[in-house]
Parts: C-alpha cells; structure tokens; sequence
C-alpha cells in the first residue's frame, strides 16, 4: 500500500460528503414518523451528542499513530479474537456499500426509469465507483472538494426558494409530547450520520498529516453535513407538516417539488443530483475502508487487484439484499441502529478500554520486576 | 433472458481473467490471485443462480439473526 497524503481540507469535505450522506432523501420521514413536529430538535441535539463520538476517533487515532484500524485491532487484540472482529467490521464495510447501491438502483427505478431493470443502473453506479478506487484515496478526494461546493450551492437554493412555502403552524405546538420522542429520534439520526463515520479511521491517523488541526477538520465537516440535515428536517416539516413527512418515502423530493416562481419549476432533478453526490462518497468510503481492510487483513502487496471482483459480487447482491419495501422499513429502524452501534461505538470503545487496561497491567508488572532483578 | 445473462457473466469472467491472470502472476501475486478468484467464484455462481430464479440467502437475514438480542432492546427504545 502506498501512502497517500491528503490534506486537511480534503478531509473536511469528504467528513461533510460522508456525514449527509443517505440522509438527504431518506431520514426525514421515519424520524417524524419517531417523533411527531419535534424532528429538528432531534437533530440538534444528536449533533451535539455526536461530537463525543467524533473525539473518540480522532483518540484512536491520536493513541496509535501511523496505523491503519486493522492493525491496532490487531496490535490491542492479538491474532484471533482481531481476526474475528476484523472480519465483522470489513462484512460490515462491505454490506453497507451494497444497501447503498440498493438505495440508488430503488430510488431510480421507482421515480424516472420506470420499467428498467435494476441491474442497469447499479452497473452504472458501480463502474463509477470501480474508477473511483482504481484512481485510489487522494483523487476521488480532491474531486470531493469541487463537488462538495455544488451540493452547498444546490441545498442552499433549495431551502432560499421555499421560503415562500412555509407555514409556521406546522411546526407548532413544540415539544407537545415531551423530551423521550426527541431520544428517539435522535437514536435513529445518530446511527445513520455519526456511528458510520467510523470508517474515517481507515483514512485518518495513516494517510493524513498527524496533528490536531485533523480534529478541526473532522469537526468542521461533521457540522457541516449536520447544519444540512438540520435544515431539511426543518424545511421538510414546516414546508409539508408531520403527516405527509411521515407518508412519503422520499420526503425531499417532494419538498423540491413545491417550489414554482414562474418559469423555476420541475427542479427536484437538481436535489437527486446532490444525493448521488453525497450518496456516492459515503459508498465510496465504505468500499475503500473494507478493500483497505481486506488487503491489510490478509497483508497483500496490491489492494487495486480485488476491486474488480468484490465489486462484481456487491452487483449480483445488490437486488438481493432488500426483497421488499416492508423488508426495508424493519431493517432500516431496528436492525440498522443495532448494527452501527456495535460497529460504531462499541468497537472502539472496547479498543480504548482494553488498551488502558492492558497498560494498567504493564505499569503494576514493571515495578515487580525491578524489585526481583534488586 | 436467462441464457443471454449467463453469457454476460461468464463472458465477463473469461474477459477479465486473461486480462488481470498474467499480470498478476509476472509480479507473484499469489495471495491476490487466491482472493481474485474466490470472490469472482462466489460472484459468478451467484450470478447464474439468480438468473435462473434460485432463492439466494440473504446476508440482512443471517445479521438480524446474530444482532437479535439487540433488536429486541432497540424495539423495546423504539416502541
């Protein structure tokens, strides 16, 4: 593996590309469905909680400098409890850049192309992405600082021209039914934008320069993609109100449906834009995290050779992995949050924890031995 | 339809192993050899199996099942 050096502002944009990722077209609804008006509130508050996960990676990196995740799990762990654990971390790499493809191929077939099959689309996406991680790290992330200001530009025209739109009473009365559906709702917004955002520690200690103003980037970008979500909760809510929130599976689209001045109508094609940005930078980072894992895992010499193949597999499994709608909706709530959390909180919780304990144990050990040798 | 999508996989096979095979084995890349064709192996029979309407296992179902004892405490959260 060659290392690559990005910089600080690169990091930044694909932090903030990685945290709105899914969540433009996606969250809204189940999140009111959750908690009724309070959505924004939600949003706030699982943004502020989430900073304690964001300087919980940026510790890990900071405690094993120059080391990829899979090696300090191998260095804290030892050989065969690290196997286990890297094997589920790079199946929970991989299996979420599959339903990311899912994603894309459903929502492309439900509203443009109607009749196509959704092998063609996924292909499409996946040859994007298979360039992607030929090319390797530092020019995808340099192409993500251009896109990043197209979606900035595309998100903040979308929200100007709905101001027209709002009708405060949707929003009112707040917190009608008290602080437990915030928690709820904040649950389901926090495993979607901030346990995932583990896969930045493949990236962040190894291929990055080693020093707090990494932090300041990290943090800038998370608030960034959270300053957006907060928005189209807010704008989906006040612009819609909870009930059709709730209805429709694609609530920002039909928020950019609303917006008509004239001869600005028919826009919402610009918002699909924006999500297969963010959408495709997030698949790219969970397919560059477990190809890094896969070849740090079995020490190969060329990570570039598997591409091919392991994306051909997440191809045939892409219809596979979401048999229906109703599949989905259960999936997506409850089994979802239980797997990022293990991947996203309790993997390197656990990892900060054995190596302090281990540590303790060397300290009491030492002082033993000095008294023997005297 | 299904004959037409088995030609495409294996032809995307074949296509891809002579081009990527002998690089991979003028630099002795052996381990990248075992995985490439593991993964194209699995890829492949899959693929053909999907075409001719087999029901495939899927992997959401095998997760939910080792996560079960966390779904029930997420259920009990969510409500």
């Amino acid at each position: 593996m060659n290392k690559e050096k990005i910089s600080n502002h690169q990091l930044y944009s694909l932090t903030a590309c990685a945290t709105c990722g899914s969540s433009l077209l996606v969250v809204a609804s189940p999140v009111t469905e959750l908690c009724g008006r309070d959505g924004w509130i939600a949003s706030i508050v699982s943004s502020l909680f989430g900073v304690v996960f964001i300087l919980l990676y940026y510790a890990l990196g900071q405690l094993f400098p120059n080391k990829n995740l899979i090696q300090i799990i191998r260095t804290v762990f030892g050989k065969w409890l690290g196997g286990i654990i890297s094997i589920y971390f790079i199946i929970f790499c991989i299996h979420s850049g599959i339903q990311i493809t899912a994603y894309i191929g459903q929502f492309i077939t439900t509203e443009y192309l109607i009749t196509s099959p959704v092998y063609s689309i996924n292909l499409l996406i996946l040859i994007i992405m298979a360039g992607a991680l030929l090319y390797g790290l530092e020019t995808t992330v340099r192409s993500s600082e251009i896109l990043l200001k197209v979606v900035i530009f595309i998100m903040a025209f979308l929200f100007l021209a709905n101001i027209s739109n709002i009708k405060v009473h949707y929003i009112q009365p707040v917190l009608e039914n008290g602080f437990y559906p915030i928690f709820k709702g904040s649950l389901y917004i926090t495993s979607y934008r901030i346990w995932p955002l583990i896969f930045l520690n493949m990236i962040y200690p190894i291929h990055t320069d080693n020093s707090s103003s990494a932090l300041k980037a990290m943090l800038k970008g998370y608030f960034l993609g959270s300053l957006i979500m907060f928005l189209v909760m807010l704008m989906s809510i006040l612009v819609l109100g909870t009930h059709v929130t709730s209805v429709f599976v694609y609530p920002t689209y039909f928020l950019a449906k609303q917006i008509s001045f004239g001869f600005l109508s028919r826009v919402e094609g610009l918002i699909v834009g924006a999500w297969l940005i963010t959408l495709f930078f997030k698949g790219f980072c969970y397919f560059y995290a477990g190809i890094q894992s896969i070849s740090t895992f079995m020490r190969l010499k060329d990570c570039r050779k598997i591409v091919y193949p392991i994306l051909f597999v997440v191809l045939i499994y892409s219809n596979i992995v979401y048999p229906s709608s109703a599949y989905l909706a259960f999936w997506d709530k409850y089994v979802w949050i239980s797997y990022s959390f293990t991947a996203g909180f309790l993997l390197p919780a656990f990892i900060v924890i054995v190596y302090f304990i281990q540590k303790a144990l060397q300290k009491t050990s030492r002082p033993e031995l000095a008294q023997d040798s005297a | 339809m299904s004959t037409i999508a088995i030609a495409l996989i294996v032809a995307f096979v074949v296509i891809l192993s002579i081009i990527e095979v002998p690089k991979m084995l003028k630099r002795c890349l052996y381990k990248e050899l075992v995985l490439y064709s593991v993964f194209l192996l699995i890829g492949a029979v899959t693929g053909i199996l999907v075409t001719l309407d087999v029901k495939i296992p899927n992997p959401s179902d095998s997760l939910a099942l080792l996560l079960s004892p966390l779904v029930t405490v997420v259920k009990f959260i969510l409500g």
